[in-house]
């Protein structure tokens, strides 16, 4: 075997800028799939990191119906009690308690609706990193009922700034009820959307204003390892088993964003096949070619004693060390290509602003790829079978040769 | 017994519209040790005929049987293994593999075989000896004139100790000087080493050192010489 495989080497070799740009259309191929493939994972770790944190969590206890209906009188009640029992299942993860209000902010100078966050200030400010993100004032205090934090675009519309008064007006118990804030902080996430559109107030003044104590729409699990997310959540639901409450992962919690990256990684990965197919047409004409043009010299192979078979051998053999060839140098490629966006980020805030929003979440447009060595691995081995399956039919033409009519061939 | 038996071979082919005789009844019998000419204008069969000895031609009729085995019941794979061991073959444009070096076209047959490194070394180094080749056996065939690869093929061919080498016009593409010192080593292989030789030729060098011409016209045996 030794000998075939020095002679297939040499054979590659044999017409040098051929098999060169073979090996770079491949390896090309390949790194763009690598590429793509880590930049996909960075920006779906991004989306699932800002989503998970700031929409719901790892683990998320809501009241039965509200996942769907996003009814706003659909509480978890005795809220503290359930985010005690949960900090104490998961001693290393982070509880908080959410509501989800929706009204009408008004400040002397305008109105605007917004979509009221009612947050907890310190475990919040630790999940979702919203303090990283105030432009002007401070972030929320842990009993400071009466402060709120809006967006820089609400702030615009309401002609406010930090320290000013603003009046939330929500529907309440049949009735419409309103508080009065003072903005402590101006938030800016990024997106003009979601910076012209959204508050963040603590909870307990929720609670006051819709008169239900101790309640919330949502109470959930922050983990530091995020891929713990289902076995977690089928423990919160044991846990909770007898509260009348629904129990969700992250991805049941936010189906809208789990699906998005599932749909982006299905169609990718059909991308990505495509690329494989286009790649392994054109090993197989190279090899083809090689063949045709080698017809005389397999004749004589075969006529001095190489069975039919060791001759398939060899044109296989041929096939798969340049396809090995081209998968190395793709995954180097794709590894290297892959490394300043995994480091410094891939900055498109000029053409996109300095975040872009997914399903209510803004995703920063500083785009950073993480290596998915699984991905990669699948990749190659994917691109060496693709290979070695384009070289079949030219190793099964060579096989079929009579010598003496290959022999004829000049 | 005869290395080569041939009886009532006809070879036809079909041409389309013509059915081509190239071979029309030969019957034959070769001898190990002789060296043996086949002679005869273009299309009088001498190629065929040795194709088909060598099992790379299917008779249409008759039979051949080398070295005690019938090639017309073989199978593909069991000529393909008949010529990687008991035959060696020369051809008249050399037909040496580019990329492999004088030593490594010389080994080629007994890599095909499985041959142990040492044991393949030695054959391959007394052969290029024998060929006159010593110190070329880096040489790829590119690197070497036409002589010179014509002899790498007689290496190739008998590095394996046949029990029979054919070889289809092996002096037509060397100029004369070249082809007579072909001839005188194919000779000299014969008689020092006993190996069984068959020619196609139209050489008359091969034909003066022949031991036997058979002269072949329209696929049949016209005469059948042995000389003293």
């Amino acid at each position: 075997m030794t000998g075939l495989f020095r002679l297939a080497m040499r054979n590659i070799w044999r017409n040098k800028r051929r098999s060169m740009i073979t090996m770079l259309a491949i390896a090309g191929g390949l790194s763009l799939m690598i590429f793509g493939r880590n930049l996909g994972a960075g920006s779906y770790d991004e989306m699932i990191k800002v989503g998970v944190s700031q929409m719901a969590g790892h683990v998320v206890v809501q009241a039965e119906g509200w996942q769907d209906s996003r009814d706003a009188e659909l509480m978890v009640t005795g809220a503290s009690d359930v985010a005690d029992q949960l900090a104490a299942a998961f001693p290393d993860g982070t509880v908080v308690s959410r509501s989800f209000l929706s009204g009408l902010l008004t400040s002397s100078a305008n109105s605007v609706g917004v979509g009221l966050n009612a947050i907890q200030p310190g475990p919040e400010a630790a999940v979702a990193g919203w303090a990283d993100k105030v432009t002007a004032g401070a972030w929320l205090e842990d009993g400071d009922d009466r402060g709120i934090a809006i967006g820089t675009g609400v702030a615009r519309t309401l002609q406010v700034g930090v320290g000013d008064k603003v009046v939330f007006m929500t529907q309440g118990k049949g009735d419409v009820t309103s508080r009065l804030f003072r903005v402590r902080g101006l938030v800016q996430t990024g997106s003009k959307e979601l910076d012209g559109f959204f508050a963040l107030a603590p909870l307990p003044a929720a609670q006051e204003l819709l008169e239900q104590p101790d309640t919330a729409h949502q109470v959930s699990v922050h983990l530091a390892e995020p891929r713990h997310s289902e076995i977690a959540a089928e423990e919160a639901a044991a846990l909770l088993s007898d509260s009348g409450l629904e129990v969700f992962n992250w991805m049941e919690a936010i189906p809208e964003i789990y699906q998005l990256i599932k749909m982006d990684e299905q169609y990718n990965f059909l991308f990505m096949f495509i690329i494989g197919v286009i790649v392994a047409v054109g090993v197989a004409n190279t090899v083809l070619m090689a063949v045709m043009e080698r017809m005389r010299e397999f004749g004589v192979l075969l006529a001095v004693g190489m069975s039919p078979r060791r001759l398939a051998s060899l044109v296989v053999i041929e096939g798969t060390l340049l396809g090995a060839l081209s998968v190395a140098l793709g995954v180097a490629l794709g590894i290297a290509v892959t490394w300043p966006v995994y480091h410094y980020g891939w900055d498109l805030t000029e053409a996109m602003g300095e975040s872009y929003e997914v399903s209510g979440v803004a995703i920063s447009a500083v785009l950073h790829a993480r290596y998915d060595w699984m991905a990669t691995a699948l990749f190659a081995a994917g691109g060496v079978v693709m290979t070695v399956l384009a070289t079949l039919y030219p190793a099964l033409k060579a096989a079929r040769l009579e010598p003496v009519d290959a022999m004829k061939h000049v | 017994m005869s290395i080569v038996k041939v009886h009532g071979l006809t070879r036809t082919y079909d041409t389309g519209a013509v059915q081509v005789r190239a071979l029309d009844g030969v019957t034959l019998s070769i001898e190990p040790g002789e060296f043996t000419a086949l002679m005869g204008p273009s299309g009088s069969g001498k190629t065929t005929l040795l194709n088909c000895i060598g099992g790379l031609d299917t008779p249409t009729s008759g039979s051949v049987v080398v070295d005690g085995q019938d090639i017309g019941a073989m199978s593909r794979a069991e000529r393909s293994n008949m010529r990687l061991r008991r035959i060696g073959f020369v051809f008249q444009s050399y037909n040496l593999v580019p990329v492999l070096s004088a030593y490594e076209n010389a080994e080629f047959v007994l890599m095909l075989r499985g041959t142990p490194e040492d044991e393949r070394r030695r054959a391959v180094m007394d052969t290029l000896r024998a060929v006159g080749l010593e110190g070329r056996e880096h040489n790829r065939p590119s690197e070497l004139s036409g002589g010179q690869q014509q002899r790498v093929a007689v290496a190739r061919a008998i590095a394996g100790k046949p029990a029979l080498v054919l070889a289809d016009e092996p002096t037509a593409n060397l100029d004369s000087r070249t082809g007579e010192e072909l001839v005188a080593l194919m000779k000299e292989l014969n008689e020092v080493q006993g190996i069984t030789f068959v020619f196609a030729t139209h050489d008359p060098k091969v034909m003066v050192a022949a031991r036997r011409v058979v002269r072949l016209v329209d696929g049949r045996i016209e005469t059948d010489e042995v000389r003293g």
